[in-house]
């Protein structure tokens, strides 16, 4: 059945390394257009908050790294269920790259929160609901990467990672909820998929901007890396020797 | 649209937030370069072993002294 083998396919790292390439080359693209874009209409074209003054424009760097740090971290829980049910070899390359780049966003999120709050709220942290299970995600990505750096055994070590990325996605929409559930510091969405926004399209343009450019730079990153991680993982295997004498072009971080 | 700025320094000053702005956006700057950047050198020193590995294991025949460095990336 073509189904089945579609999905063949698709737990072999050969197959992705194959394809990747032009993928990540639109990620980018893409990323680098609307990054430059969004940086430069939310710090020179966005009209000033009027309570917050200019320090609303951290906004435009702190809601897409928070957002984006999530997502990873739910790709990373899927990845884990396709591993643990299917064992499939690609979920543990793509477990593996999320890793890095979820570490560093989500520090990124907390950093530049406590930047946002010191003049909007007067400290640089506050025990907040959200604040404390974004700390829980940063806690959350460091374990899984210590837990794989100790486990020696890659089939165990792939179903530790995979159980512990799964059980904490519940961390997930406790830090979307975060906000309704305890009265807190952080306000509540600003925009939703039902509701209209509270903020002028002015100033939420700019910031879905940053939010589809993160996006896209997290995925270039974490397919790049999927691809490093393969092929160390295959070095001894034929193809990558093949791939290694016929591949004579110029070095790319493709 | 028009510029919220009508200086550069009135731009850096960031109406007296300048320091917050500018460490946020900094920083990401940080984090988004030093994720590219990194992983673009760890693929650049791992084609290079592997492209040598390869280069020694398929041509047994003329076996100089290929090293990473020499073999130009090759």
């Amino acid at each position: 059945m073509w189904i089945k083998e579609l999905w063949h396919k698709l737990g072999s790292p050969r197959w992705f390394y194959q394809i990747s390439s032009p993928w990540i080359i639109g990620f980018g693209v893409a990323a680098l257009v609307l990054l430059t874009v969004g940086v430069v209409w939310g710090l020179v074209y966005a009209p000033q908050d009027y309570q917050q003054g200019n320090s609303f424009r951290i906004m435009y760097v702190h809601v897409p790294a928070a957002m984006v740090s999530q997502s990873v971290y739910l790709g990373m829980g899927v990845a884990g269920f396709v591993l643990f049910v299917w064992r499939m070899k690609l979920a543990d390359v793509a477990i593996a790259a999320c890793l890095p780049f979820g570490i560093m966003l989500t520090a990124l999120a907390l950093f530049t929160g406590g930047v946002w709050g010191r003049p909007t709220w007067g400290t640089w942290w506050e025990w907040d609901g959200r604040t404390v299970s974004t700390l829980v995600l940063l806690f959350l990505y460091i374990g899984i990467y210590a837990l794989r750096e100790a486990i020696l055994d890659t089939e165990l070590r792939g179903r530790a990672s995979a159980l512990v990325a799964m059980v904490g996605t519940i961390n997930i929409p406790i830090i979307k909820y975060s906000v309704d559930w305890w009265s807190t510091l952080h306000q509540p969405a600003s925009i939703t998929l039902t509701d209209k926004p509270t903020m002028p399209p002015e100033m939420w343009m700019p910031l879905l901007v940053m939010v589809l450019g993160i996006y896209c730079f997290a995925a270039h990153n974490i397919m790049s890396r999927m691809r490093v991680e393969i092929l160390n993982r295959e070095s001894k295997t034929r193809w990558v020797r093949n791939l290694m004498v016929t591949d004579t072009k110029p070095i790319q971080n493709v | 649209m028009v510029p919220q700025f009508e200086t550069i320094s009135e731009f850096l000053a960031m109406g007296g937030h300048g320091l917050y702005v500018w460490l946020s956006y900094g920083s990401t700057v940080l984090v988004l370069a030093g994720s590219y950047f990194s992983l673009r050198f760890a693929r650049q020193r791992q084609l290079e072993q592997l492209r040598w590995q390869a280069s020694t294991n398929t041509s047994d025949q003329q076996q100089t002294a290929h090293s990473p460095k020499s073999s130009n990336g090759v």
